[in-house]
């Protein structure tokens, strides 16, 4: 709106100008000087043909500029396309896209978006409506792990994905023995602890067993406090609210500045059941 | 994204010669507002404050669309110190944290505040504060504890000390109208007159440090660029040359200032340096380019053009004078103002017709709209680039808004004064 202010003020000066081409001509009109009259007129023809050819090239510059953005997009989608079917080609599986993708958000998501139990309310409601249809028939990969570390996974995820839970806390248990130090490791223990909590009858013990060894082993992963705030609610199903309670204020005191998910829910989690 | 709309009208108590009432419409956002308490301030007696302190501190939480305070009415004690707290209470009310404070005479002729934050789910002190002001600025100290706090639960900076620039048009009779530039305290209290006038004022800026602030007058019947002093209130003349001279802005270093004029023909950006008076032609196009704003870095200028054939944003770097557009989505995009990190611009947006104001996120080249009222104008953003003011109308009249910058709250300024427009929010003060 502010930019029609000095339209408006450019206005009656153009029109003004305008205006006294126009008015040129008429006052000859009484003069027998009919060249001079011409030439005026062509003149104000000549003025209005450099107004349309201004407008004409500013409509234009327009077109080529909204044309010059739509093929930077284009080029760069065409870029990122390139990328990501190189990054499939050279990964070499048919899952690879779950593998460079899972583990990302994985470490960097909170619990909640990612996982089939998004808090240990959310588990018990998951375990007792969905657990039943976790039956093999949605996953052809079998339990066994063959592949290489990222593929093992890989096919792990891929269960908690198809909500096969058991199969999933099976691949996970032999993807830890088999890479005690792998790079998902930390993961893994994760998706254990947050496994037994979604199955039918709930593990608390081994679910609090997994989210330890993850605090233990890798004390700075981005997946701790999801982790701290998971064994929190977990020691509350077990009936161990004190122990509870310490390990969610704990979440709010260490990562309160840092803008983690973890630490609201902590808060959440303490004004419900505290 | 605006699922639920929650409106809230809350009452406050100003004093006589602030505003009268302050709207505040608050739209679900994406997260939940934090539950707080701000429990009123003990006093020492014998001492008079004009100003009740908490619900000052209160209203301001409010407005950020961050916090959701609790009704005094809900509290069930009055604690004034940390170890008067029964956190069982708090927990009971659902509220995570509790501001407790007193306030006493430690200085003839001053004012001081000690108070306390308290996490109710810990059960801890987290902020501990003490602050002193002259006694005829309780507004100010309110402010100041608002700020400490906002910054200890959100990690942002506060920007409630900050001020309001903004023009009021009167009708008087005859056919006549008075003109007046007002500045006032972010929350529309302490409105004072800068300058008034039978001629329009427009464009009202600030410098960076706040100490002076330009706008073009029409007092001579032209257009000109004015400087005013805000300690001495002294006014100098920057421009007057032939044809527009508007739209001024301080470079972010405060030595330059960009301008539109139209002297050589159709208008340009040009730089002026302030202490030299050099002026630098920036941009050069038979087009209209208007409403120039700073880039962070001082380095480079955002204006809107109609070069394209319909208003847009461009960008021109100031010493090399190459220029690139900014903006392509819709076909009228203007009147931007940069975030202060550089990574975002706010600007109005037509959209199915309407004006609205839109933000811009420059790494993603996204634009998203955050007001829902028509004919939305002047964009102007806070220094800690949590909300924007804008000019709007309602009711017919023109009126200030805010809303914050994921659209998530909204709220009116009302003045006393007639229409307003053109907000200028101040940078952050001293």
């Amino acid at each position: 709106m502010q930019f029609l202010k000095p339209l408006s003020l450019l206005l009656p000066a153009a029109c003004l100008s305008a205006q006294l081409w126009a008015q040129a001509p008429v006052v000859d009109v009484g003069s027998a000087r009919s060249d001079a009259q011409s030439n005026r007129g062509m003149e104000g023809e000549m003025y209005q043909q450099l107004q349309l050819l201004r407008q004409e090239v500013m409509a234009l510059r327009g077109t080529v500029e909204e044309q010059g953005h739509q093929l930077r997009q284009l080029k760069q989608q065409s870029l990122d396309r390139y990328i990501d079917i190189d990054r499939r080609l050279t990964a070499g599986g048919s899952s690879s896209d779950a593998m460079t993708d899972s583990p990302d958000s994985l470490a960097v998501g909170s619990p909640s978006e990612a996982s089939p139990a998004a808090s240990a309310e959310g588990a018990v409601i998951a375990g007792s409506t969905s657990t039943p249809s976790a039956t093999n028939e949605t996953s052809p990969t079998s339990v066994v792990l063959d592949g290489d570390e990222s593929s093992d996974y890989v096919k792990a995820y891929d269960l908690v994905k198809s909500a096969s839970y058991d199969e999933a806390i099976i691949a996970f248990t032999s993807y830890v023995e088999k890479y005690p130090t792998g790079r998902y490791t930390p993961n893994a223990w994760y998706w254990l602890g947050e496994l037994y909590v979604a199955i039918k009858p709930q593990n608390l013990s081994a679910s609090t067993q997994a989210f330890q060894q993850l605090l233990t082993d890798y004390p700075d992963h981005g997946k701790v406090p999801a982790a701290m705030y998971k064994l929190g609610t977990v020691y509350f199903l077990n009936g161990d609210k004190q122990k509870s309670q310490e390990m969610l204020t704990h979440v709010i005191d260490r990562y309160g500045n840092t803008g983690n998910s973890a630490v609201n829910k902590s808060r959440e989690f303490l004004r419900k059941n505290f | 994204m605006l699922i639920r709309i929650i409106t809230a009208l809350i009452f406050l108590s100003v004093s006589s010669l602030s505003m009268a009432e302050l709207t505040i419409q608050v739209n679900k956002g994406k997260d939940d507002p934090v539950p707080i308490a701000i429990v009123p301030f003990g006093w020492q007696s014998g001492l008079t404050v004009a100003e009740d302190i908490a619900s000052i501190v209160e209203s301001d939480l409010h407005r950020s669309g961050q916090f959701a305070p609790l009704s005094r009415s809900d509290m069930l004690g009055r604690p004034r110190n940390a170890t008067e707290v029964y956190y069982r209470d708090w927990k009971s009310l659902g509220v995570d944290y509790v501001v407790v404070g007193t306030l006493s005479q430690e200085v003839t002729g001053t004012i001081t505040a000690n108070y306390e934050l308290l996490d109710v789910n810990t059960q801890r002190v987290i902020l501990t504060g003490k602050e002193s002001v002259s006694i005829d600025k309780p507004r100010y100290l309110a402010h100041t504890v608002s700020d400490k706090i906002y910054e200890k639960l959100t990690n942002i900076r506060g920007a409630f000390r900050t001020q309001l620039l903004y023009v009021s048009a009167v009708r008087e009779g005859g056919n006549r109208t008075r003109f007046r530039l007002l500045k006032s305290d972010i929350d529309g209290a302490n409105e004072s007159v800068l300058f008034d006038s039978r001629e329009p004022i427009m464009a009202p800026t600030w410098s960076p440090d706040g100490q002076k602030i330009a706008y073009v007058s029409f007092e001579s019947t032209r257009p000109a660029i004015y400087i005013q002093d805000l300690r001495t209130n002294a006014r100098t003349q920057l421009t007057s040359f032939r044809g527009l001279n508007g739209a001024p802005a301080f470079s972010p270093d405060g030595a330059k200032m960009a301008m539109v004029l139209s002297k050589d023909g159709s208008p340009d950006i040009y730089v002026m340096d302030l202490a030299s008076g050099d002026l630098q032609r920036v941009t050069n196009h038979f087009a209209i380019d208007t409403e120039p704003a700073w880039m962070p870095d001082g380095k480079s200028i955002v204006f809107t053009s109609d070069r394209g054939g319909k208003p847009q944003i461009y960008k021109v770097n100031v010493s090399s004078g190459s220029v690139e557009r900014v903006t392509f989505e819709g076909d009228y995009n203007a009147r931007a103002r940069v975030l202060a990190d550089g990574l975002g611009l706010v600007m109005v947006h037509r959209d199915s017709g309407n004006f609205h104001i839109a933000v811009m996120d420059l790494k993603r080249n996204r634009v998203e709209i955050l007001t829902t009222t028509n004919l939305d104008e002047s964009p102007s953003v806070a220094p800690n680039a949590s909300m924007l003011l804008y000019a709007t109308q309602y009711d017919g009249k023109g009126v200030l808004a805010a809303v914050s910058i994921d659209g998530g709250v909204r709220y009116r300024l009302p003045s006393r004064f007639g229409d307003v427009r053109e907000p200028a929010w101040s940078p952050f003060l001293q």
